[in-house]
């Protein structure tokens, strides 16, 4: 009896040792090391969701569904406005924050997208999102009358009562909420990355601006170049972030516009 | 002596049912990996120990590399990176190359960390991620969370696969743009007309130029103080 209970014994702490064995051998497994499994040429590159979590579609994603039959011409344009940010955009945007504050600069910031209002209004209404219209009419009263023309942002600062869809909307995102794809992509001068349909969305919104409208033409212009200048003096240092990780900086702002621009759609 | 060997073996069962009970209860789900690892992150940053007013120090940056590398799998994103060409890649490409894009992009993020999210780091509190989702298809993933890093939410979603019981995340896809989805634009840009050996030359090249930029701006900023 004394053997059995022996051998009993031993069993037992050979099923104990079998339990803990695989955890603790997890444990001590250096990360790095995890990742050196054997490769078998199955349906490993598979992905079962995309970036929004949609099936993967078959004939790829956006990237390689957009062509870009124009590499050159886009290419030559994305160099040419890659100069105009680091010789033009970005030094007088620094001399502009380091004159004025940023607290005046995100009022301007502020001004100019309340002033905006009519490309998201028109905009959210060719869509059918009149929930997303109706909020941005509110905003624009509420930021017009109380915030002194636009200048402070109170409603977003009252924070929202109940959650409504984004209304950023712009024409190229209602065009393509239509269904209509983004043809070639496109690099503009000035304007940079683009494509066919937001092409026409960009033209379309540009009667829907009211700065479009300054009297005689200089104005208007000076207005946007203003606008820009402010726009870049709150986010100076985005774009060397983003080019700094790139191995071909073209390659990399291609792909993050056109996956940016399909989640703009998409919402 | 038959019987104990029948009362051994069944105990021996008894053992291994306990154990398969036990990896079961220990596995996380792919959200519950990302709350862990994504609450530990937060906690080393937050640590009151180290000093943050020059950026990350290197031991906390050692802590937080260990932190990272038991969730996120840079192997499967590397491999996923380059996709169909991974099968022609040798061993010590594979590893080569896996080893200079995690340090590029370790470089890359730790920079914008020192830059720019340093300070809001501070404020940021557990309930600022927000965990909104969870879809499983086989032994992929996908989460959903919503950052209120500022006014505005983010919305972050990770991509992950199961192995050996694990969730490792492979992807992180913020505001539509996939960490994944824009290395295999680039890769692919690469590997058209060059060799994989190219490639990583070319990381290299590319953390050789972040390191030199970084020291500039450091000697630039101790010849300021020293006038």
């Amino acid at each position: 009896m004394k053997r059995s209970l022996f051998t009993t014994l031993t069993l037992l702490a050979f099923a104990a040792l079998l339990c803990v064995a695989p955890a603790a051998a997890g444990d001590q497994e250096h990360p790095l090391e995890v990742a050196q499994w054997e490769y078998d040429a199955g349906g490993e590159f598979e992905e079962a969701f995309d970036a929004h979590g949609n099936t993967p579609s078959q004939e790829g994603d956006i990237v390689e569904r957009t062509p870009d039959p124009f590499e050159g011409w886009n290419r030559f344009w994305f160099q040419v406005n890659d100069n105009l940010y680091f010789y033009l955009l970005k030094p007088v945007s620094q001399g502009y924050s380091y004159v004025v504050p940023e607290r005046p600069r995100q009022w301007v910031e502020n001004f100019f997208t309340n002033l905006m209002f009519p490309v998201r209004f028109v905009n959210s209404l060719l869509q059918g999102k009149f929930e997303s219209a109706g909020m941005e009419t509110s905003k624009f009263i509420a930021n017009t009358a109380f915030g002194l023309g636009g200048l402070a942002d109170v409603a977003s600062d009252m924070g929202p009562v109940r959650p409504t869809p984004p209304g950023d909307e712009d024409l190229g995102q209602t065009l393509g909420a239509w269904g209509i794809g983004n043809g070639p992509y496109l690099v503009w001068p000035v304007i940079g990355p683009s494509s066919a349909r937001d092409t026409v969305g960009y033209v379309g919104d540009h009667f829907l601006t009211p700065t479009t409208y300054l009297n005689p033409w200089y104005w208007s212009l000076a207005a946007k170049s203003y606008e820009k200048i402010n726009f870049v003096s709150l986010r100076l240092g985005e774009y060397e972030d983003i080019k700094e990780g790139a191995i071909d900086p073209y390659v990399t702002f291609k792909s993050a516009y056109l996956r940016y621009r399909e989640k703009k759609v998409s919402q | 002596m038959k019987r104990i060997i029948t009362i051994g073996i069944m105990l021996l069962a008894l053992g291994l049912a306990a154990g398969a009970v036990q990896a079961e209860a220990s596995a996380k789900t792919p959200t519950q990996t990302l709350q862990t690892a994504l609450d530990e992150l937060l906690a080393i940053l937050q640590d009151p120990r180290y000093d943050t007013k020059d950026g990350i120090s290197e031991n906390q940056l050692e802590v937080l590399r260990t932190t990272v590398h038991k969730f996120f799998d840079f192997g499967e994103l590397t491999k996923r990176a380059v996709g169909r060409p991974w099968l022609g890649f040798t061993d010590r490409q594979r590893d080569e190359l896996t080893g200079v894009f995690t340090q590029l992009l370790e470089k890359t993020y730790l920079r914008k960390l020192n830059t720019e999210y340093l300070h809001e780091l501070a404020a940021f509190d557990k309930s600022s991620i927000r965990f909104v989702d969870e879809q499983i298809k086989g032994n992929k993933a996908m989460v959903y969370t919503s950052f209120q890093l500022t006014e505005e939410p983010l919305e972050v979603n990770f991509r992950l696969i199961e192995r050996d019981g694990q969730w490792w995340a492979y992807d992180v896809i913020g505001e539509g743009l996939t960490l994944l989805g824009i290395y295999q634009d680039e890769f692919k840009n690469v590997l058209v007309n060059q060799s994989p050996d190219d490639l990583i030359a070319l990381l290299q090249e590319k953390i050789r130029a972040i390191d030199e930029k970084r020291d500039e701006a450091a000697g630039a900023e101790a010849g300021a103080a020293g006038e």
